[in-house]
């Protein structure tokens, strides 16, 4: 079993990544969601506050076990398979920060457009400018998207840049609707601005809708 | 299943591939010899035609059943994983551009030392210089040695550099006996992190 280096979760695990509240934002309240990659299921706990309601597809057992906690419905299963849904089932189907970890990161993007009428889809960005340095100058495969995990231990599989996520979607097909970028924050607010500019180079993390 | 998206080789498959020829230097006749990932087992084949006693592990069916038309024993399996074998049962555990394919390279690894007192590893280089330029210009995820492939549909899931893979020895009790680099055009390079595009590893268990 592929397990993507074994997420293990505490039954009682929350936490609020900063790709929530965008994620939130862009959902009309009321809508069906599907989560895949809901890990312990706190995104879509978290959605449940602006009446969004949905399940999840989760690799771990451990993650599954404790989105139940949360009384969230979740399913034991892969995020990059053919799901049990019918066409459009859902109003928008999101994988946040997971895409990358998958073996068949195309086939769930597929299996996204075909159940659900919108997509969101998040990822840490390859082509940040740390990364570019680090192979650069030291000649290791880049280390700063791997936060903490070496090029061995990392889960991330199929790393990505903005730059690479535009071009797919341009060639299959994928309409962007939204983007946003989290820029780094390192030399102070106004430059901040600039760096926007050019996310592949100054993003950690891009979040796309797609229809 | 992690099939490290699914080899599949033609049952008459029989691919050379540039280090063949520098592993074979390395391996004296009649050492006992594991092959881990040997794909068509065309490699394997070689080997036991020189009198080596060679065989072999791979994840693939076609991969198993091209190596059995070959004559080579295989068993079918993960790489990544505890392996049925004892402790020191081969002279050398051989393996050829698979590392950065498995889901556990430390696992491999540490395997390849408690079953061989030897240990052969081949990969590609992730720092070549023109990996290096594509994410520095382009900023997109380098195809150079993803071998006509893309960041998403390649089994190369944990690329790593020639600097990268040394520092990665000294997590294990092993020492480096030799070490040789496959350079673009030329038979021999120097700054092999920069311009090889393929490291080959001797270690030794210790």
């Amino acid at each position: 079993m592929n397990d993507n280096r074994k997420y293990n979760f505490a039954l009682r695990s929350t936490g609020i990544r900063a790709e929530y509240s965008v994620i939130r934002n862009w959902i009309p309240k009321g809508s069906r969601v599907l989560d895949l990659g809901c890990g312990d299921g706190s995104l879509l706990k978290y959605l449940i506050k602006k009446k969004i309601s949905g399940e999840g597809v989760e690799i771990s057992e451990s993650g599954v076990q404790s989105a139940k906690y949360k009384k969230i419905k979740a399913r034991r299963g892969r995020a990059d398979e053919v799901q049990p849904f019918k066409d459009k089932e859902f109003d928008y189907a999101i994988c946040n920060v997971t895409l990358p970890v998958l073996m068949y990161p195309e086939v769930c993007m597929s299996e996204m457009r075909r159940v659900s009428k919108k997509q969101i889809i998040s990822f840490s960005n390859f082509g940040f400018f740390d990364n570019r340095i680090d192979l650069l100058i030291n000649g290791r495969m880049p280390r700063p998207m791997l936060f903490g995990y070496k090029w061995h231990t990392t889960g991330l599989i199929h790393q990505l840049s903005i730059a690479d996520f535009e071009d797919y979607c341009r060639k299959n097909g994928y309409k962007i609707t939204k983007k946003y970028f989290f820029i780094i924050d390192r030399f102070g607010p106004i430059p901040k601005f600039i760096l926007s500019l050019f996310p592949n180079m100054w993003a950690i993390t891009g979040i796309y809708m797609l229809e | 299943m992690n099939d490290n998206r699914n080899y599949k080789f033609t049952a008459n498959s029989n691919i050379k591939r540039k280090e063949f020829e520098a592993i074979i230097k390395i391996i004296p006749p009649k050492s006992r010899v594991v092959d881990l990932g040997c794909g068509d087992g065309m490699l394997a084949k070689l080997l036991i035609g020189n009198g080596v006693d060679c065989e072999g592990v791979e994840i693939s069916q076609s991969g198993v059943s091209s190596a059995k038309r070959k004559g080579v024993k295989v068993i079918k399996g993960r790489i990544d994983t505890r392996f049925p074998f004892k402790d020191k049962q081969f002279d050398y555990s051989v393996c050829n551009v698979t590392l950065q394919m498995v889901m556990f390279p430390e696992v491999l690894f540490d395997e390849m030392v408690r079953i061989s007192r030897y240990q052969i590893v081949t990969f590609p280089n992730f720092a070549f210089f023109l990996n290096r330029i594509q994410l520095l210009l382009n900023g997109k995820m380098p195809t150079f040695m993803l071998f006509g492939y893309e960041w998403y549909s390649t089994g190369h899931i944990h690329q790593l550099s020639v600097r990268d893979f040394e520092d990665f020895l000294r997590n294990y009790k092993v020492r480096i006996v030799d070490k040789d680099f496959i350079y673009p055009k030329v038979r021999y390079g120097l700054f092999p992190n920069l311009f090889s595009t393929l490291g080959i590893y001797v270690t030794e268990s210790l």
